[in-house]
């Protein structure tokens, strides 16, 4: 029995023998994979956490720079970091995934936070947000301005209001694709923005203009005592008004049967009332308003152009509404609507009378056309959509606030609204810095208004919109715009190179068939065997590699602003030798300017004129701000107000620059801001409209940069006669070009075919890493 | 007398513990500098950047600010050359 437990024993002991030499081995193996896998998410997230704290030291920067160079677009920066890095990895061909990094950071400088904008300073300091995808810088705009928008009665024919959503609708459809479904999603929301939009055009009964008040003064002569015309008559009459007509100071609907039919031809016997003299020949009817007064003239000579004018400026036949939004809490937030309404965040008045969808009995106008806001619907009709009897149900009308029984209490915010014909209406006041917020277009999103101008021409706007940049960031489910910004898609090719005169590969001779020399890419890799130990071999590794990995994005612009690509595009701008209009005057085109009018009142014109800043007087006025008292900072910051403009120095540490423009001074400047060339001692016309941008030879200008930084965008298309950004040799892409043909499928490519551009981003990342490792074999084995 | 040596299992437990100990005392170590590593790159990154920010430099804030004058990343990000055939630009 002792002899058989040794025996026992020594065969369990055998069974145990390196037993905790190996569980060692497995336990240690399976710590340094995880030890390896910590390591490797630690870097990652250090390198996450250094990118993010340098997106936010160069926002921080950049609002500092901005700030010393007196402009305000980077006042509060954005930086926004999208890089494909190689992720650390010990697979047998290297390194091969690609992990992206996002990373954002913001910074304000606190120096011109409160710098109040002049008019003439607007478009150069726009917001602008940066993003760099892969060390591409792109700095995309996040507004617009637009100078002297002429404020027009929309048409919305061939067109339904529709509450129900497109989108819902058409994907019911099998035949539908989603992008055809997202198109007519958008295009019914622009059809419900122009239906609120036509809504909003105030026609006032008996204050409007109305074409019988033209009749008077048409020229035409009398014969007979009834007051008879001619069919020429006729026909130089008809041309009057539908001249008037097509230029939107009569609007048809307004025509009642007492008066002409505009828009038709008037036939011999047609008897008008009033005075008529003048002997009429054959009219050209004018092509637009502005055209008016020279064909008005030159038609008529006799006729008293005086007339015409005086019914037109004193036109209160039809203006916009503007609307803002008021929150609940402020004194101009009301239940019920005012008796009269003026200036700025006034509620909509009782006697306001606008076009509607339903509209309750009670309210309907004198001339049952339109519904009044004698009960405060309109206020309350969040999104605008003319329906005030669902208005009405929804938020019944209560006497006082607080009131648990009526939404018109609890509500967050209500609309209020104003005539939009002049500064007093909407309370624009340059000269204390007020810039009033409206929205002027049904857009139910608001503009910042720096000055407004009403003449025989109509109403015309200066205002920035935040949505009218290269990105929106005010977008929401109202926007009629694709949702913008970074796409979630994004697509990784590893470029192999190619023979370029046929697109086939690169054969590995260098030589392509055409007898052009390429250079195949390589993906190089040797090994030798692993240790033998009978051959006392050892373990070589080589890894070599020539590749270029193409990551594809998308960003989604929500307009085209032409930053990136060329300005010429004929679809949108008049060509060269076209005439444009401008001020009121007509000019033609010439190469690579601005549109010019043919005359430039003189400088003598303005003396001793009185004008508000801001105001066109009729060249513009300027305002130099006066010096105050600046604020310091929180450590260190000290603020200088000087003489002309105040100067403030910011703390080190945050501190807040003083801001010294408390007053204004105003005067008429001569230089500014005159885009056309004018001689001195004479004044320009301020500009509405441009020229394409071409040189000499008819060619597009490339737009240098955007942004003073280089152009990343490197190919165009999709607009006709879109050309490429880049100042060089791009090619010309027509019509037939995308993104996706040619050459242009490897490049960063701006697709402008559509008026929100896509724009997709091609990082070409060069990977041309290598290693190469082996054992000392010096003395050993011949190393096979 | 050589088979009970060759067979003789005993202190065969305290050589192998002493050498796993040791063994596993060099991978706790490694395991506690990466936890700490892992933990204290993240905070000195952090306390590196908010000193650098709350200390006033007295000279330009880009160097306060450490990011450079030069704002793009040091990635290749767009190659022009032989294999994507596009040498321009």
């Amino acid at each position: 029995m002792p002899k058989m437990e040794n025996k026992k024993v020594q065969a369990a002991a055998k069974k145990t023998a390196g037993q905790a030499a190996v569980e060692l081995a497995v336990f240690g193996a399976i710590l340094i994979f995880l030890l390896g896998t910590i390591i490797r998410s630690a870097y990652s997230n250090s390198y996450a956490q250094n990118q993010n704290f340098k997106a936010m030291r160069i926002a921080m920067l950049s609002s500092w720079r901005g700030a010393q160079a007196g402009n305000i677009a980077r006042n509060s920066a954005s930086v926004l970091f999208v890089e494909d890095r190689l992720s650390p990895d010990s697979s047998k061909y290297g390194d091969l995934d690609r992990i992206p990094f996002i990373a954002q950071g913001s910074g304000t400088f606190s120096y011109y936070t409160l710098y109040p904008l002049d008019p003439d300073e607007v478009s150069s300091n726009l917001p602008i947000m940066d993003v760099y995808i892969n060390g591409q810088h792109f700095p995309f705009s996040n507004a617009s301005y637009s100078l002297n928008q002429r404020l027009i009665y929309p048409t919305c024919s061939g067109q339904i209001q529709s509450t129900v959503a497109a989108q819902a609708q058409c994907q019911s459809d099998p035949t539908k694709t989603p992008q055809q479904c997202q198109a007519a999603a958008q295009q019914q929301c622009l059809t419900n923005q122009c239906f609120r939009n036509q809504r909003e055009w105030v026609q006032q009964s008996g204050q409007s203009v109305r074409e019988s008040q033209f009749e008077g003064i048409v020229p035409v002569s009398q014969t007979g005592s009834s007051a008879d015309i001619s069919q020429a008559e006729a026909n130089n009459a008809s041309a009057i008004f539908n001249a008037l007509e097509s230029t939107g100071v009569i609007d048809p609907s307004t025509v009642t049967g007492s008066e002409l039919q505009v828009g038709t031809t008037l036939t011999q016997g047609t008897k008008l009332t009033g005075g008529y003299s003048g002997d009429l020949a054959s009219p050209v009817s004018p092509t637009s308003l502005s055209n008016f007064t020279a064909w008005f003239n030159a038609t008529y000579p006799n006729g008293d152009l005086n007339q015409v004018q005086a019914i037109l400026s004193g036109d209160k036949r039809q203006y916009k509404i503007f609307y803002t939004m008021v929150p609940n809490g402020i004194s101009q937030f009301v239940t019920t609507p005012p008796a009269s309404c003026s200036g700025t965040n006034n509620a909509l008045c009782a006697t306001v009378a606008v076009p509607f969808v339903t509209c309750p009995a009670a309210n309907l106008s004198v001339d049952g056309q339109s519904c009044i806001n004698t009960n405060g619907d309109m206020q309350f009709d969040l999104y605008r959509t003319g329906d005030y009897v669902t208005v009405h149900n929804a938020f019944p009308e209560v006497s006082s606030c607080p009131s648990t029984l009526s939404m018109r209490c609890n509500i967050a915010w209500e609309w209020a609204a104003t005539e939009g014909t002049d500064s007093t209406s909407i309370g624009l006041d340059p000269g204390n810095n007020q810039y009033p917020n409206y929205d002027i277009n049904g857009s139910l999103k608001e503009v910042t208004i720096y000055g407004i101008d009403t003449n025989q021409d109509g109403t015309f706007v200066s205002y920035e919109d935040p949505t009218g940049g290269d990105i929106d960031l005010s977008w929401d489910a109202n926007s009629c715009t694709p949702k913008p910004g970074l796409q979630t898609n994004a697509q990784i090719y590893t470029f192999t190179s190619t023979c370029l005169s046929n697109g086939s590969p690169c054969p590995t001779s260098g030589i392509c068939s055409d007898g052009t020399a390429c250079s195949p890419t390589y993906l190089n890799i040797k090994e030798g065997k692993l240790y033998n130990p009978e051959t006392a071999q050892f373990v070589r590794s080589a890894n070599k590699r020539d590749s270029i990995d193409l990551v594809q994005r998308q960003v989604q612009l929500s307009n085209n602003t032409y930053r990136f690509c060329s300005q010429y595009d004929n679809s949108i701008m008049p060509s060269v030798g076209a005439t444009c209009s401008s001020g009121g005057q007509t000019a033609t085109c010439s190469n690579g300017t601005f549109c010019t009018p043919p005359t430039c009142p003189a400088l003598t014109t303005l003396a001793g004129k009185a004008c508000v800043p801001g105001d066109i007087c009729p060249g513009t006025c300027i305002t130099t701000k006066n010096g105050g008292n600046g604020n310091g900072g929180n450590n260190g910051g000290n603020g200088n107000g000087g003489n002309n403009g105040g100067n403030g120095n910011g703390g080190n540490n945050g501190g807040n620059g003083g801001n010294g423009w408390n007053g204004w001074t105003t005067i008429c400047n001569p230089d500014m801001p005159c885009l056309n060339p004018c001689t001195d001692g004479s004044i320009c016309t301020p500009q509405t409209s441009n020229c394409p941008m071409t040189n000499s030879s008819g060619v597009s200008n490339m737009v240098p940069n955007a942004d003073n930084a280089p152009n990343p965008v490197e190919v165009c298309v999709g607009g006709s006669n879109t050309t490429c950004a880049v100042s060089g040799s791009c090619p010309v892409n027509g019509a037939g070009s995308t993104c996706f043909t040619g050459d242009n499928m490897k490049k960063t490519c701006l697709d402008t075919s559509s008026s929100s551009p896509m724009l997709f981003v091609r990082s070409r990342l060069e990977d041309r890493r290598g290693r190469f490792w082996m054992t000392d074999t010096s003395g050993q084995l011949k190393v096979q | 007398m050589m088979n009970l040596c060759k067979n003789n299992t005993i202190a065969q437990s305290t050589i192998e513990f002493t050498f796993a100990m040791i063994v596993i005392m060099f991978l706790v170590y490694g395991m506690v500098q990466v936890f700490r590593w892992a933990g204290m790159d993240l905070a000195n990154r952090r306390y590196s950047q908010d000193v650098s920010l709350t200390t006033p430099p007295g000279k330009d804030p880009a160097t306060q600010l450490n990011a450079g004058d030069d704002l793009f990343l040091p990635i290749a990000a767009v190659y022009h050359g032989r294999i994507t055939g596009n040498t321009g630009q």
